[in-house]
């Protein structure tokens, strides 16, 4: 925090209102990802706790019963609407305009994270989502830039925990209609 | 690098800081290459402002994204779609005029090829005005107004220069007009000067006086040539280029010749400009295209008063010089189809 303001009546320096904006983003509050989430809403900041994980192969957000929740069910590990578990939709993702359904997807019992991916091509149809499990330097995407990747859920050393608890997904810092 | 290089035309998806970037670099381009400067608006600000998500984001349409330079850079490019058969306003009031402004003539071309229903979207709002209208953050129309109004910068103003030639036959008259041309020819002088000089308007009139029982005498002001001053942008030599020009019809500065351009193909009439290749070079010492005979033939070009000398070579006069830079920019795609059929 360098930022000082500026004297009363002196011209404001060239660029004061560019480091202003960063100061500012820079105070947003943010979670870890594993114990606290944080969730920017339009009428504020929602912090809440990340279960721990619990034996009986779910870990943190077993309780979450929304959209994109990844466990077992129905003899394998799924991404699935936890509110609809025999929904063929797993969850949507809105892209602007765009509200892309996510299909209820068998996931392969490997370690590491669980990423659910929205793609835009310039081609027909368009828009085509996937499923990423591991390290995101992995990913297969990670070179495209009209990719994106959502962190939904972990699975390590046997245990689920359930990163998404957001209900569906918005695209947020892209360019969309 | 181009646009396709940052997902144009098509940015759906793309992350908010590379299409943006473009933008900022096309300004750049547009912002020096007459001078035949690297930008310093790239230096100063470089991607590491654009940081993806969790991160710092240039916000759309704002001065650190164009280094505030949005509104002064399209002022300095003649409008090449301008429709050369409507009167052209002076500067300063009405519209249409010659160099394209963002608030008028591009804000025009926009809202024309709009099919979104959003409208014309400001260039320079810092934040969503209107949260109906515009997508949480990063609206991909307001993305795409900004490429085509990048892209209608194409043609910019540059120095040019004017050989003018001045003769007169002084206080002898002679038998036939044509001798008092020839004689006012032998006693003409030329002399090149920079475009933006008082005297180097582009103005063109013979005038034969007849004096009955002593027989006729001759006065005349032509152009030799007019060219862009590649001695100024020599980096410019060999692109297309034109001269924009109108002349006095129906203003204080008419001198009521006989219209007659003298070769030199400027149009006659209230506020129309005519576009003319560049170099223009008279065949010979122009003449009236009417031939010599008594009378005052030629044309005036319009004049500014006041507050409206403004621009780097356009003072006093309805005379620009513009080249078309389009084929030197790394990011310009021919958009030309796409505001012209919609205009």
């Amino acid at each position: 925090m360098t930022l000082q303001r500026p004297q009363s009546g002196a011209p404001i320096p060239r660029g004061w209102f560019g480091r202003l904006y960063d100061e500012i983003v820079a105070c947003r509050v943010r979670g870890d990802g594993r114990t606290i989430a944080a969730v920017r809403t339009p009428s504020g900041t929602v912090l809440s706790a990340i279960r721990t994980s619990v034996a009986g192969g779910q870990g943190a957000g077993d309780d979450y019963k929304g959209q994109f929740k990844v466990g077992m069910t129905g003899g394998g590990l799924y991404i699935y609407d936890g509110a609809n578990e025999t929904s063929d939709t797993a969850g949507v993702i809105f892209a602007g305009n765009r509200a892309q359904e996510f299909p209820r997807t068998l996931l392969e019992t490997t370690e590491g994270d669980i990423y659910v991916i929205l793609e835009y091509r310039a081609t027909s149809p368009f828009w085509f989502t996937d499923v990423h499990q591991g390290g995101i330097a992995d990913s297969p995407y990670l070179s495209n830039p009209r990719a994106a990747h959502f962190l939904i859920a972990s699975y390590i050393g046997g245990l689920i925990t359930q990163q998404h608890t957001t209900g569906a997904i918005y695209v947020t810092g892209r360019w969309l209609s | 690098m181009s646009w396709a290089d940052y997902g144009f035309p098509d940015t759906t998806m793309m992350p908010c800081y590379l299409p943006a970037k473009a933008l900022q670099l096309a300004y750049a381009e547009r912002e020096t290459i007459v001078a035949g400067q690297e930008s310093s608006i790239a230096e100063e600000y470089t991607p590491n402002l654009f940081v993806e998500e969790n991160g710092r984001h240039f916000t759309q349409g704002s001065d650190e994204m164009f280094g505030g330079h949005c509104w002064t850079i399209p002022g300095t490019y003649i409008n090449h779609l301008l429709d050369l058969d409507i009167p052209v306003s002076p500067f300063g009031s009405g519209r249409p005029q010659i160099f394209w402004r963002e608030d008028y003539e591009i804000r025009d071309v926009i809202e024309a090829a709009d099919t979104t229903g959003l409208g014309y979207l400001d260039p320079h709002m810092l934040f969503s005005q209107n949260p109906l209208t515009m997508m949480p953050e990063w609206s991909k129309t307001w993305l795409e107004q900004r490429y085509l109004a990048m892209n209608l910068l194409k043609v910019a103003e540059v120095p040019f220069t004017v050989t003018r030639r001045h003769g007169n036959s002084g206080s002898t008259f002679f038998a036939t007009p044509q001798l008092a041309h020839d004689h006012a020819v032998a006693n003409s002088a030329a002399e090149e000067l920079p475009g933006d000089w008082p005297l180097s308007n582009l103005s063109m009139e013979t005038t034969i006086y007849e004096r009955a029982g002593l027989g006729y005498s001759c006065d005349f002001r032509v152009i030799d040539r007019v060219a862009v001053d590649y001695s100024k942008v020599p980096h410019l030599a060999g692109l297309p280029a034109y001269i924009y020009v109108g002349t006095a019809a129906g203003t204080i500065w008419d001198d009521g010749h006989t219209f007659d351009n003298h070769g030199f193909p400027i149009r006659d009439g209230e506020g129309i400009v005519t576009k003319i290749p560049l170099p223009w070079e008279s065949e010979g010492i122009a003449q009236p295209a009417g031939g010599l005979t008594a009378g005052s033939f030629g044309y005036t070009i319009r004049q500014y008063t006041g507050a409206q000398y403004t621009g780097a070579y356009r003072k006093f006069f309805w005379q620009y010089a513009g080249v078309d830079v389009s084929s030197r920019f790394q990011f310009y795609d021919d958009v030309d189809a796409i505001a012209a059929g919609a205009a």
